[in-house]
């Protein structure tokens, strides 16, 4: 290349250099150095094959693809904070759900018990069996679907990810009960249901990202 | 290489640039600078990716696992030490196809409307 072309080169890459800051932290940290390794080869080609003349096209090409891809790595971004705020409120909610689902459950054992039924045979003491009989199972197994439903990010959600969601909270919370069996605290319980609830739904929130966002 | 999760069709329609950069990769790994000419020379010049446009698309792809950071390089000697080779993963090979059959399909509908001329 020639030396006038060295020269014009360097002041515009030093242009895009600045440019570059405008972008996200994270993206001019992976990226930046690569984009200007592209920029770089780029306009020596230009300049190689048309001389000053390719500089105004260059400039304009590069300004317009500055100004789109700048907005959306900054859109880009704002979506992963609302996943992120999303993943942060998503204990609380599994909290309440919880809390609902638990007096929900009661509620149906109650009537259950109250209409003659016999709930299950006597478990044994402490035991979560103890405190939520196979009626609330049922009743808090379909409210946990509704849950899911209603917090699903698409609404197309299959019956086979609801019965592994609601197969991974029993699971859990069966697992947690042999494990606990003599210590069982409703903290406790709370736990195994909310690793059930994040394990299922997790997955959901993340699939629906990535395919928002390719 | 590692088994994707995602249904090559949950990722359709793609964007035009998405599409040429997979189409790009379908021949092997490319640099940025490689990826941005085969664009260019795929669709006549229709489609100029800038660096700000392709990292982005590139950066998503890698999110999305359809395509991957390759460790080898070519020719270290001669290539410059930012660049980075790209290639597809077996899910970005799924998308690809799906979204060209799709392609296919479209223009055989367009083809049947008489809004392009029938082939030779």
């Amino acid at each position: 290349m020639r030396r006038r072309h060295e020269r014009t080169l360097r002041v515009l890459i030093r242009g895009y250099r600045l440019l570059l800051r405008a972008y996200p932290r994270e993206f001019r940290a992976r990226f930046g150095g690569e984009m200007i390794a592209t920029f770089r080869t780029s306009a020596c080609k230009r300049l190689e094959a048309r001389g000053v003349l390719a500089i105004p096209g260059l400039i304009l090409h590069n300004t317009r693809d500055w100004c789109l891809s700048v907005a959306k790595e900054h859109s880009d971004m704002t979506r992963a904070f609302r996943l992120a705020r999303w993943v942060a409120t998503l204990p609380l909610a599994m909290l309440a759900s919880y809390a609902v689902l638990r007096l929900v459950g009661l509620a149906v054992s109650s009537v259950v018990a109250a209409a003659g039924f016999r709930t299950l045979s006597t478990p044994p003491a402490r035991a979560i069996m103890t405190m939520f009989p196979v009626s609330g199972m049922f009743a808090m197994s379909a409210a946990f679907v509704g849950t899911a439903l209603i917090v699903a990010p698409d609404r197309k959600a299959s019956v086979a990810r609801i019965a592994l969601a609601v197969v991974g909270t029993f699971g859990l919370v069966f697992i947690g009960d042999g494990l606990l069996y003599f210590a069982i605290d409703p903290a406790l319980w709370g736990l195994c249901v909310l690793a059930g609830g994040a394990a299922a739904y997790l997955p959901w929130r993340f699939r629906s990202f990535r395919r928002a966002t390719v | 290489m590692a088994h994707s999760p995602l249904r090559a069709d949950e990722l359709l329609p793609l964007t035009p640039p998405v599409f040429h950069i997979l189409l790009a990769l379908s021949d092997g790994e490319r640099h940025g600078y490689a990826i941005m000419q085969a664009v260019a020379d795929d669709t006549g010049g229709a489609l100029a990716l800038g660096p700000g446009t392709l990292y982005g698309c590139i950066k998503r792809m890698l999110a999305a696992r359809l395509i991957e950071e390759s460790d080898e390089r070519p020719d270290p000697a001669l290539d410059d030490e930012r660049r980075r080779y790209y290639r597809l993963t077996a899910l970005g090979d799924r998308v690809v196809r799906a979204e060209a059959k799709r392609l296919s399909t479209a223009v055989s509908a367009a083809r049947a409307r008489r809004l392009l001329p029938k082939r030779a």
